[in-house]
């Protein structure tokens, strides 16, 4: 029964978690969740028909709830510690600044996208196919190509403003 | 459409290249949609973290057929934790980010509810002239607060008090904090973290916010009540602080207590409702001062300052302007006694 599913598991548990990375903005959790996906897989009876798009859409409902969680118990403090400084420490937290402002400009143009836009693309950069991305976000087949064309813009445009980053300009031209 | 061909059999991509040869304009929209297809790609990839180890799928097979476990069940988080150093290993693995995450959340829910003390207080209700919620009042040593002072900028100022007399209503304040990763219990734990609040905190009505007092949304949660309590913060004192000259102004600080000081330290958070998660992230030197900060839209619980202890330094992260900003004190005695490493300090009224 898990046959199917181990095999998937390797296909796709780097794809799963850069997701749910970028829903939960938590590498560790993101990870936790990829784990918790696969397990409810293989409780799940039957085997979906579609199970890749079945685990992305799973993956993607724990990362709401884990959104909703968070509400609940107001916990919005974190508190991050630098891991330990065994790089040079002169070069290390520029870079580090810059990865993570990075991060951040890209989070904030994906918050700026409709949640439908938002999950397409993330889908599609997951590496699923048009009916799979239709399958997991209840799009219609031809409206999926459509809407990661206008969900490309508007993160293009977004990140954009974020970042004073002309080059998305320049790519739409 | 959106600038992929798509898997569509050999005549018909052919076909479709032939179109491609001959019409330029759909020559152009498919350029510039691949153009926009490749700019998403690159955009995500700049938010790609460090890829994670897969753990050995049979540990995934093996808790799946756990007897008497769901999904759903506080224990499942017990699985595998992978990542550097983690690999492979079962059980869980302590993690100081996620505690720190917990003690910080503890600390902001505190600050919260002696805010709406302080609301309680502008509507006239009584208490007691002293200040007593089960702690020790402690004060900071003089030189603690005189280097605040003089590192202060104009306008980041902590929150005084004002404490009028008044009875005090038994209430709980109850932070629930998730305590994965903490080496404690798994799921979902509820704290004590204050003895006495006000019973309605989450009950008082806003008064209609003057034009130049703050507001925030404050997290503490009285028992029974759910929701956010909203809070109507003093204005930062830039000029005196508002108190009773009779009874006196306190200076609250909610503290956070840890060993040693990261070499970084990012405090991140939207406290308010519809607000972008901000990052305030402080970096220190050698010496463990602190040299930098950087705070785009984070605002504090309702306070104007926020005071984190991490011995041997106090932080104090201050709005001013809806922006945070963070200052290092001279070292100081531990922070205050009880669960809570709240510090109460009577200021004079009139000072910052």
């Amino acid at each position: 029964m898990s046959e199917p599913w181990a095999r998937l598991y390797r296909e796709v548990w780097d794809d799963l978690v850069r997701f749910l990375d970028r829903k939960v903005w938590d590498p560790e959790r993101a990870s936790d969740l990829a784990q918790e996906t696969f397990v409810r897989a293989l409780q799940a009876d039957p085997i979906p028909n579609d199970p890749r798009a079945w685990l992305f859409t799973v993956a993607g409902n724990l990362a709401k709830d884990e959104a909703r969680m968070a509400i609940r118990r107001r916990q919005k403090l974190k508190l991050i510690q630098a891991e330990a400084e065994d790089s040079d420490p002169a070069a290390r937290p520029d870079a580090e600044f810059e990865a993570s402002d990075r991060r951040a400009a890209v989070r904030q143009a994906l918050e700026s996208l409709s949640e439908r836009d938002r999950d397409a693309l993330l889908l599609c950069d997951a590496g699923l196919s048009y009916a799979e991305i239709a399958e997991a976000t209840g799009l219609s087949p031809g409206a999926v190509g459509t809407t990661l064309s206008r969900a490309r813009r508007k993160l293009a445009a977004a990140y954009e403003a974020a970042t004073g980053d002309e080059e998305s300009s320049v790519a739409h031209r | 459409m959106d600038g992929a061909l798509g898997p569509q059999s050999g005549p018909e991509r052919a076909a479709i290249a032939v179109h491609l040869e001959e019409c330029e304009e759909c020559r152009s929209r498919l350029e510039e949609a691949s153009a926009a297809r490749e700019r998403a790609r690159a955009i995500l990839s700049a938010a790609d973290s460090p890829p994670a180890t897969a753990p050995p799928f049979a540990n995934l097979v093996a808790q799946a057929r756990s007897d008497g476990r769901t999904p759903d069940d506080a224990s499942a988080r017990e699985r595998v934790r992978v990542g550097p150093g983690a690999a492979g290993a079962t059980g869980r693995r302590r993690n100081p980010r996620l505690r720190l995450a917990w003690a910080a959340s503890i600390a902001i829910a505190a600050g919260a509810g002696l805010l709406g003390r302080e609301l309680a207080l502008q509507r006239g209700r009584d208490l007691p002239a002293e200040l007593d919620l089960g702690r020790e009042s402690v004060e900071a040593p003089a030189d603690a607060q005189e280097g605040f002072r003089e590192n202060a900028p104009a306008g980041r100022e902590s929150t005084a008090v004002e404490v009028p007399a008044r009875q005090k209503s038994e209430a709980k304040t109850i932070v629930e904090a998730e305590e994965s990763a903490t080496g404690q219990d798994a799921g979902t734990r509820k704290l004590d973290v204050s003895e006495r609040v006000d019973a309605d905190l989450a009950e008082v009505a806003v008064p209609p916010a003057a034009p130049s007092a703050h507001e925030a949304v404050g997290q503490a949660e009285d028992e029974g009540i759910s929701g956010r309590s909203r809070f109507a913060a003093r204005p930062s004192p830039s000029g005196p602080a508002i108190g009773h000259p009779a009874l006196g102004c306190w200076r609250v600080e909610p503290g956070l207590e840890r060993p040693g000081l990261p070499a970084r330290l990012r405090l991140t958070g939207d406290l308010l409702p519809g607000d972008e998660d901000g990052a305030l992230q402080l970096e220190t030197d050698p010496e463990q001062r602190l040299s930098g900060s950087e705070a785009p839209g984070w605002l504090p619980l309702g306070a104007d300052s926020v005071w984190v202890s991490v011995p041997p330094l106090i932080l104090r992260l201050a709005r001013s302007d809806g922006m945070l900003a963070g200052q290092a004190g001279d070292p100081v005695e531990p922070s205050a006694e009880g669960p809570l490493p709240v510090r109460y300090t009577r200021v004079e009224c009139g000072t910052p």
